[in-house]
């Protein structure tokens, strides 16, 4: 049952698609096989930056555990956009981050010790533990995406999509496995 | 007069919530033109499926600005400066990516040109999805909005169209000759559709989300900068400009004598007095039950329910609830736009049943709901909502950015279990310091003794 229920969340997930900024959803299959790490920790610094006149957001995540990629520590993911020097650039879609908010992410390359999300706000979930059925779970901001059914291209829920930290971290370790697997094979 | 009073008494209402959202500053500013900006457009595109499918990139771009522009009484105009070759855009070099694609090759361009595109030229072109984002064809459009922080004032925007997304005029059936593919969403997209809605970050909008309410999309009333690309069938409705959508622009841009709208205003408090931040209020028409107009109240509580013709309204506030819990605090710093909360997930997370069970009185909701009767060109002040004075609310994290957050450390709800156990070790450590003072502490035996 919850494998289907997994299947359902994330191929509905796979056929949203949102405006400006309009990202085409990832699949949980392409975010884990497109990052060259995914991790979980918790947001400790925030930094805004400027390179000439455009401005970064850059946020500093202490890592705990990671499911993808080599041992990490910490992680400065850059985003771009924010408010620095009495200027602005406005970015809709990229991720935002909370203090000391506990996140799973997935990552882009290490260029120059910072990192990008895949697929921006797709690449994040918030997780946060629920006291009353005493479990963590993840759950994904994404901007404004609904959801959408491939085929027609219909709407078909606009609940937020969360998921038990648990069954999220198995479903990527297995991911990983058989992505792994398939590149061993060839 | 009255339109002028109206306008008065909207304007310095800077702390107001209403359905359409504006791109604001940090400080709470609005980001806005103060002159009439020009543009241009590159109409390069390199997919040939776009090619074949866009007969005129330019030409849509500019109906695009006339839809935003034929709205009666906004005072702002953008004009097509013409054509462009540049393939700059603030953000270009995003990434430490190498671009690629320019004549002559410039391996060291970002390297040498960190900022290129940030600048007051307001380009619209096409580029490659690698541009965008680590994911190649994940995001399909993106609007970069520069602003001054202290006035919100914009000193440039640029719009870009991902060009490894297949773009057509008219995805549910092409009219331009040798544009053949019809396939299935998600392979066209609607390129006015999109133009539409990016337009409006170009002038300050932001995503709104009247229409979405609870589960529910009433397609009737959600407007163009509504964040979800309405499908191959439903497409054609993003290019209509619907009263939010309107009613936004107009609020940005007002110019006299204005529309004849009517508004109804209060005040989300509760019964102790302390003002509710980020409860939604939606008004519904009481004739045919659609939703009308909505807004968050601001930090002060109060609401505004802009853009409404005259007639009778129900008026109703709901909790957002996420897994049984109240989320007031969750959108406590979304005046600013930079760091703004996870509307979307706000009101996604909102539960509610149906319009169609709402009536005078109703209980499906939060408050009972209010019919009001909004005359044309009046605002209808005093529809305030009371809560309870205590109210369930689990503090979650602010999604307001890393270090800033006035909300970190929020104290939890309160788990009276939790509580008792702490009130005993307490006893028990004040009991044992109390015995130690007074020199009563037993000794325990030795072995042996």
């Amino acid at each position: 049952m919850r494998k289907h229920v997994l299947a359902l969340l994330f191929s509905a997930l796979a056929g949203a698609t949102a405006l400006a900024t309009v990202m085409v959803p990832l699949s949980l299959d392409q975010l884990t096989g497109e990052s060259d790490a995914v991790v979980l920790g918790h947001c400790i610094d925030k930094r805004v930056y400027k390179t000439g006149e455009m401005i970064y957001t850059e946020y500093t995540v202490r890592v705990y555990d990671v499911l993808k990629g080599s041992t990490l520590k910490e992680v400065k993911v850059v985003q771009p956009g924010g408010e620095s020097g009495g200027k602005g650039i406005y970015v809709a879609g990229v991720a935002r981050f909370a203090p000391a908010e506990e996140v799973m992410l997935f990552l882009g390359k290490d260029i120059g010790g910072r990192r990008d999300l895949v697929g921006w706000s797709q690449g994040k979930f918030t997780i946060y533990y629920d006291a009353k059925s005493k479990t963590k779970f993840a759950v994904r901001q994404l901007g404004g995406i609904g959801f959408m059914k491939k085929s027609s291209g219909e709407i078909s829920s606009g609940k937020p999509e969360q998921i038990k930290l648990d069954e999220l971290k198995s479903r990527v370790k297995k991911i990983i496995a058989e992505q792994k697997a398939k590149a061993g094979k060839k | 007069m009255r339109r002028l009073l109206l306008l008065l008494l909207l304007l310095p209402a800077a702390q107001l919530s209403y359905g359409f959202i504006t791109i604001r500053t940090n400080t709470g500013a609005i980001v806005h033109w103060t002159a009439d900006p020009a543009y241009v457009i590159n109409p390069a595109i390199t997919n040939p499926i776009s090619k074949a499918c866009v007969e005129d990139p330019a030409v849509t771009i500019q109906e695009a600005f006339g839809r935003w522009l034929s709205i009666p009484d906004v005072a702002r105009v953008a004009t097509y400066g013409g054509s462009t070759t540049s393939i700059k855009f603030c953000g270009m070099c995003s990434g430490g990516i190498e671009r690629v694609d320019l004549t002559p090759p410039d391996p060291d361009f970002c390297e040498n040109n960190p900022d290129a595109g940030c600048d007051a030229e307001n380009n619209i072109l096409f580029s490659k999805g690698d541009y965008f984002s680590t994911m190649s064809g994940s995001i399909l459009a993106v609007t970069v909005d520069q602003y001054e922080v202290a006035t919100g004032v914009m000193s440039g925007s640029d719009i870009v169209f991902n060009d490894d997304v297949k773009w057509s005029d008219d995805p549910s059936g092409s009219l331009i000759a040798g544009c053949t593919t019809h396939d299935p969403y998600p392979a066209l997209f609607a390129f006015p559709a999109v133009a539409t809605h990016e337009i409006g970050h170009f002038f300050g909008l932001d995503h709104s989300f009247v229409g979405f309410v609870g589960n529910t999309v009433d397609w009737s009333v959600t407007g163009t900068m509504y964040p979800i690309y309405f499908g191959t069938s439903d497409w054609p409705k993003m290019i209509t400009l619907e009263p939010d959508d309107q009613a936004g622009i107009y609020y940005q841009y007002p110019g006299l004598p204005g529309p004849a709208w009517g508004s109804i205003q209060g005040v989300v408090q509760r019964l102790s007095g302390e003002k509710m931040f980020g409860v939604h209020v939606v008004a519904v028409r009481k004739a045919d039950k659609t939703p009308a107009a909505d807004a968050l109240s601001g930090p002060d509580g109060t609401y505004v329910l802009f853009g409404l013709t005259a007639g009778d309204y129900y008026a109703y506030t709901e909790s957002p609830n996420i897994n049984d819990r109240f989320f007031a605090d969750y959108i406590s710093n979304y005046y600013g736009s930079a760091e703004k909360a996870p509307f979307p997930m706000l009101y996604n997370a909102i539960q509610l049943s149906s319009f169609s069970q709402l009536s005078a009185g109703s209980t499906t909701f939060d408050q009972r709901a209010v019919l009001v009767t909004v005359a044309a060109d009046t605002a209808t002040p005093g529809i305030d909502f009371l809560y309870p004075a205590i109210i369930r609310e689990h503090h979650h994290h602010d999604d307001g950015g890393c270090d800033i957050n006035p909300h970190a450390g929020s104290r939890p709800e309160t788990d009276l279990p939790a509580a008792l156990v702490l009130a005993a070790v307490l006893a028990l450590a004040l009991r044992s310091l109390w015995k130690k003072a007074s020199g009563r502490e037993r000794v325990r035996p030795q072995n042996g003794s």
